[in-house]
């Protein structure tokens, strides 16, 4: 199994994501698919990654004030980001991730 | 310029940024569903059930992305590999797998089609675990999804293994009983011999009637013991696979002949009549006879067992041909009383008879058709039956044998051929037989149900010039027997008067001696061999290439009037003995002179040439082995005299080899008597060629 607590890496620090899904929907295994091919390729293991599923737990909505499904919550580093969507687009989610500087 | 404002302005923006980017998303098709006011999710219902599905199913259940990447699994895939369903989201489904089986898998996920295959998972903290992936590729909205269930084999895997086990042990158990009854076969069989060998050598010395009566019982219930234990034996054997067969060259014809002959008199004493209808093609092949026989004489004995009234008809055919080998189906019909179909499985299963009051009533083992049909299996062949109840049955087996050589021409007689045969019989069975291989023997046979038909026939074809040159009768037909009509066919005055044989199934001498009184000159017993039938008209062949005339008022006697025939209606007969050593000279001439004949000795074939030449004698006997001229020589030279032609001139030799034979009749030899010589054979055969020849009674 992975071990997602690397010591070794260029980041200072782990990056905490929360990706939120409900049930196996289409986009939300896209989602989950695309974050993780993203997180491989761009942040050189150092991530932890929590899929939250809302159909199995509902109430965990409430905390991160998610309102369309699926939702990515970076939790750290701060502060704290929101992408709505498939993350089919690895652009945009890099730039909503703040991992790629946005165009202007 | 933004960083200026208050927070409460900044969480706002937040927020309105979030609510349109929700919705952007949402329209641009790329979020599944908004969190409704009452907090609840709404989403596509239909999805549900599957969803349940999958995660309640017992079998492990994964998603993967197009890279083998986990994005979803059960939880009982989770249980499988003892880990939390979020640690194994992400992974690689490789990780999960033992490196052996790493290609196989890769090579799946790639095929669109998708598939299953075995594999070992290597859960966290257990050993190695069989399992089945079935994976199904599937594609939605453009991307690639793989689904894979993951089934544990561990259950089944344990399960054969013990079924091998359980099995491995029984099949030991029976080897060890086959292999040990196997091995008894020496220890049981001694002490029976020795039981059956010293009754008889009771019962052969004196003993009183009592006696004799007790000893038989013994005796009989021994055999019998004996035949059960063979048979037990025999089955052992060949379960324990102890069972090798011979193979050896052995002639059909004889095996058919020879099994035949051991239930001849029960079948007769129970009055059915025994068919053997063997294909005159079949001729000598490589095998194991006496398994063969054996097999075959399973049914036979059964059929003459179970059947009380009607026919047995044995019957062996042809029915594949190849290079080195022929296929052989033997098949026993009997005009029993049929066998249920209920019963008919049983049949050839060992320790089953089809009904457990049979083994009271008939006696016998039980296992003789299962050794039949195990037999049959090891020579490459099958055994089954068929049945009607009240009509019979048919017992099959079928044998492969290795070929020897061609063998078709072996039956025919060329120096008969077109000699013309009427066969008189009221069985079309047994009539159709003769006729075929009275055919195939190379004559032209025709047949009547009747002896009136017959007396008939014959007339008109002798009348027509065209007369029958032997003719077979039955015994017993109806209206005429056999012996009747050979009486009115004698009375008939007819250009030629043909051979008469007459054929019978009983072996009773006074019977014999009624046919031979009314003039058969052979009595042939069924039933008949196409061997046999060869054999004896190759005997006759002098009478029937009419080389030789035999006096119809005179038929041949049986042996033990052949010396008081002699005496009587013989006597003075002049005879040439021949013999180059005094001693058989001595008593050969003191035998005939016994009997009334005039003897003139020769020591070697100069004497005799000489001797013949001068004197007339009506008979000759001729040694082979002579110094200076043997009896070949001496024989070709006394043919040539005048008066010599047609003198029968007997041959007196040890040597039974058909070239030697075959060398004596080139010469002129007319037949052979073996040394040493028999009185009542060397009579019976004088008497033979004396009535034949043209020197009638005195």
């Amino acid at each position: 199994m992975k071990n997602t607590k690397n010591s070794q890496s260029k980041q200072p620090a782990a990056w905490e994501l929360r990706l939120y899904i409900a049930g196996q929907t289409p986009k939300s295994l896209a989602a989950i698919s695309n974050l993780h091919r993203i997180c491989e390729e761009h942040l050189d293991g150092q991530f932890n990654i929590d899929v939250i599923d809302l159909l199995e737990k509902p109430q965990l909505a409430e905390g991160d004030e998610i309102i369309a499904i699926p939702t990515l919550v970076r939790r750290l580093p701060e502060p704290v980001r929101r992408i709505i969507g498939d993350l089919s687009n690895t652009e945009k989610t890099l730039v909503g991730l703040q991992l790629k500087p946005k165009v202007a | 310029m933004r960083d200026s404002m208050p927070d409460e302005v900044a969480n706002l923006r937040e927020r309105l940024a979030s609510a349109e980017a929700a919705l952007e998303a949402l329209s641009a098709g790329q979020a599944d569903a908004m969190l409704g006011s009452n907090g609840v999710i709404s989403l596509r219902g239909a999805e549900r059930p599957y969803q349940e599905f999958f995660e309640a199913m017992n079998e492990g259940g994964l998603t993967l992305d197009a890279d083998g990447r986990v994005l979803h699994c059960n939880p009982r895939f989770s249980m499988m590999m003892g880990c939390p369903i979020d640690q194994i989201r992400g992974c690689r489904l490789v990780e999960f797998i033992a490196e052996t089986d790493h290609v196989v898998v890769r090579n799946l996920l790639l095929c669109k089609v998708g598939g299953s295959v075995e594999v070992s998972l290597t859960p966290a903290t257990a050993t190695a675990c069989p399992v089945l992936l079935s994976f199904r590729n599937i594609a939605i909205n453009q991307q690639n999804f793989c689904c894979v269930v993951v089934t544990d084999l561990s259950a089944q895997r344990a399960a054969a293994i013990e079924a091998l086990k359980a099995r491995n042990l029984a099949e030991a158990a029976s080897h060890a009983k086959s292999t040990f009854l196997a091995n008894m076969s020496h220890e049981i069989r001694t002490p029976m011999n020795a039981i059956l060998g010293f009754t008889h050598l009771l019962r052969r010395g004196e003993t009183t009637r009592d006696q004799a009566e007790k000893l038989d019982k013994i005796a009989s219930s021994a055999e019998h013991l004996l035949g059960v234990i063979n048979d037990i034996l025999d089955i052992s054997k060949i379960e324990a696979n102890k069972l090798i067969l011979e193979n050896s060259n052995f002639d059909i014809q004889g095996m058919v002949s020879r099994i035949a002959t051991m239930v001849t008199e029960s079948a007769q004493q129970k009055g059915l009549e025994l068919i053997i209808d063997v294909d005159p093609k079949l001729g000598e092949v490589k095998g194991d006879a006496l398994r063969l026989g054996q097999a075959v004489l399973n049914y036979l004995g059964n059929a003459v067992k179970f059947t009380q009234k009607g026919s047995i008809t044995l019957r062996a055919r042809v029915i594949e041909e190849s290079h080195d080998e022929i296929c052989v189906r033997f098949e026993v019909e009997d005009t029993g009383m049929g066998i249920r179909l209920e019963d008919q499985s049983k049949l050839f299963h060992a320790f089953e008879q089809a009904d457990n009051s049979t083994t009271r009533r008939f006696g016998g083992s039980g296992l003789g058709l299962a050794i039949t049909r195990r037999i049959a299996v090891l020579m490459g062949g099958e055994a089954g039956l068929n049945s009607k109840i009240n009509v019979g049955s048919t017992f099959w087996l079928t044998a492969r044998l290795g070929r020897v050589g061609a063998n078709e021409a072996r039956f025919v007689l060329p120096e008969l051929a077109g000699k013309r045969v009427l066969v008189v019989d009221d069985m079309p069975v047994t009539r159709l037989l003769l006729v075929q291989m009275l055919h195939f023997i190379g004559l032209e046979s025709y047949s009547v149900s009747d002896g009136l038909e017959a007396l008939k026939l014959i007339q008109e074809v002798d009348q027509k010039g065209n007369p029958f040159d032997l003719v077979l009768i039955d015994l017993m037909m109806p209206n005429l027997n056999g012996i009747e009509t050979l009486n009115s066919l004698r009375l008939i005055e007819l250009q030629h008067q043909p051979l008469a044989w007459l054929v019978t199934a009983s072996g009773n001498s006074v019977i014999h001696e009624d046919a031979i009184k009314a003039g058969f000159s052979e009595v042939l017993l069924k039933p008949i061999s196409i061997q046999f039938l060869r054999d004896i008209l190759q005997k006759n062949h002098g009478f029937l290439t009419g080389q030789a005339t035999q006096s119809i008022t005179h038929p041949c006697q049986n042996k033990a009037d052949a010396e008081e025939i002699l005496k009587c209606n013989y006597s003075n007969t002049r005879i040439l003995l021949v013999d180059d050593e005094p001693i058989n000279l001595e008593v050969t001439k003191a035998i005939l002179e016994d009997i009334g004949c005039l003897v003139d000795c020769a020591e070697n074939g100069r004497e005799a040439i000489d001797l013949a030449a001068s004197n007339s004698y009506h008979l000759i006997l001729m040694d082979m082995q002579m110094p200076e001229m043997d009896g070949l020589e001496a024989t070709r030279s006394i043919r040539q005299l005048t008066d010599y032609h047609d003198i029968p001139i007997l041959a007196l030799t040890a040597n039974v080899f058909k070239e030697d034979r075959a060398r004596c009749l080139e010469v002129g030899m007319s037949d052979f008597v073996c040394k040493p010589v028999a009185p009542e054979l060397l009579f019976s055969t004088i008497l033979n060629w004396l009535q034949r020849g043209t020197r009638g009674c005195n």
